[in-house]
């Protein structure tokens, strides 16, 4: 516990940047990825997860798992969440707040922009369509990628596998809005640690404090 | 309709959107069609799909989108300022309060159920993309049901090969995921129909 607790304190990519440095990293890069990375939602948190964690090294290698729970549990959009959680740990509320600006940014210029009626979209132009085409299974990677890092360390234990397929065709499915299936996973969780169940599947916890 | 009502009721949607974005869709149609009379159910959809192709988290422009239609610029901020600035506090607070009790049974129990459920979601919002890129069109489930498939579904080899290449780049190497995309952009625009 005593080596994660210094790691937490000071992740080793952020010794020797300025503060004006990181403010700036922050905003550059939620920049580029609200930019970049088409639609929102999960593949934003990857992104940033590809860029703060695996790049920068400015969070623990296995924070990833703990960025999304906080990230889909709390009410907000989840790109504006994943900036004041990465934002947060790397500098305080003054980076929660800058990174949070480079998210909204983008889309307030350009909506902005498209709303005064300065540029007019040319969504049926076919290279365009093929360009979303390809980004989209850029983003399809993404999302894989990182669902083969974090499959060993959620899928392991009987809760684990029982919540996952529930979530994945409750989801796909039945469209079951997610919210209810994620306060239904963590009611579960609750439960299952106060009757007891989780020495079952203590190696699967024990494994995941390390990450 | 003044700034700050525009402000304070994105506020509101801001409070209760759980579960990221989507889940604005239906508070949006609820409040701002159905009982405000902002815009038809039509122009919403519109605003929608230009919200999803362009750059930014679709529920950032669709802040800013309404916000603009009501109040100019100004409106524009505070539907902006409004949507992100309760998640502002309560991130802030989550986090300062999983530090301090990470070891609590609540908190653990309350982990160790969400983090599957979150591999679970990923895995939908995995498919959601593969749908709109790779396949056509949604996955023929009902085929294993033996019903037939229907005739607009077919797979795109070139996005198949862009999905692959970048799970591997992405899961092997340091590469940088906007890299990544911009090179999918360009290969997609040239090479998918």
């Amino acid at each position: 516990m005593n080596e994660m607790d210094t790691l937490r304190e000071d992740p080793p990519g952020l010794s020797g940047l300025s503060r004006g440095r990181i403010l700036w990293l922050l905003f550059f890069n939620f920049l580029k990825i609200a930019t970049f990375v088409l639609g929102g939602g999960y593949a934003i948190v990857l992104a940033a997860e590809n860029i703060f964690i695996r790049k920068l090294h400015w969070l623990r290698d296995g924070e990833l798992m703990d960025m999304l729970a906080i990230i889909q549990t709390i009410p907000g959009l989840m790109a504006g969440n994943a900036a004041i959680y990465v934002g947060y740990r790397a500098a305080g509320r003054l980076g929660a707040l800058v990174a949070l600006t480079g998210v909204a940014l983008p889309s307030f210029t350009i909506i902005t922009l498209i709303s005064l009626g300065f540029s007019h979209l040319p969504m049926e132009n076919v290279y365009v369509q093929g360009a979303f085409i390809g980004v989209r299974s850029a983003l399809g990677g993404l999302t894989l990628a990182a669902l083969l890092r974090i499959w060993k360390k959620t899928v392991r234990g009987y809760l684990g596998a029982l919540i996952i397929s529930v979530c994945f065709i409750g989801v796909t499915f039945f469209a079951v809005n997610p919210a209810w299936l994620l306060f239904g996973a963590m009611g579960t969780g609750i439960a299952w640690f106060l009757i007891g169940c989780h020495r079952l599947d203590m190696r699967n916890l024990t494994e995941d404090h390390k990450i | 309709m003044n700034v700050l009502k525009i402000f304070l009721l994105f506020c509101y949607f801001g409070c209760l959107c759980f579960s990221g974005g989507n889940a604005l869709v239906p508070l949006y149609i609820d409040d701002l069609v159905e009982s405000r009379h902002w815009m038809t159910l039509h122009e919403f959809g519109n605003l929608m799909a230009i919200a999803q192709m362009t750059p930014g988290p679709i529920g950032v422009n669709a802040a800013t989108f309404f916000g603009f239609r009501q109040g100019g610029v100004p409106g524009a901020l505070a539907a902006t300022t409004g949507l992100l600035l309760p998640s502002y506090f309560l991130v802030i607070l989550a986090l300062r309060s999983l530090d301090r009790w990470e070891k609590s049974r609540i908190v653990q129990g309350i982990m160790s159920g969400i983090r599957p459920a979150t591999a679970g979601m990923i895995l939908a919002s995995m498919l959601i993309f593969m749908q709109m890129s790779v396949f056509s069109e949604a996955l023929p489930w009902g085929a294993l049901l033996g019903k037939p498939v229907s005739p607009g579904f077919y797979l795109r080899p070139v996005a198949a090969g862009i999905f692959l290449v970048s799970t591997w780049l992405l899961y092997k190497g340091k590469v940088s995921i906007i890299a990544v995309i911009l090179s999918s952009a360009v290969l997609g625009a040239l090479l998918c129909r």
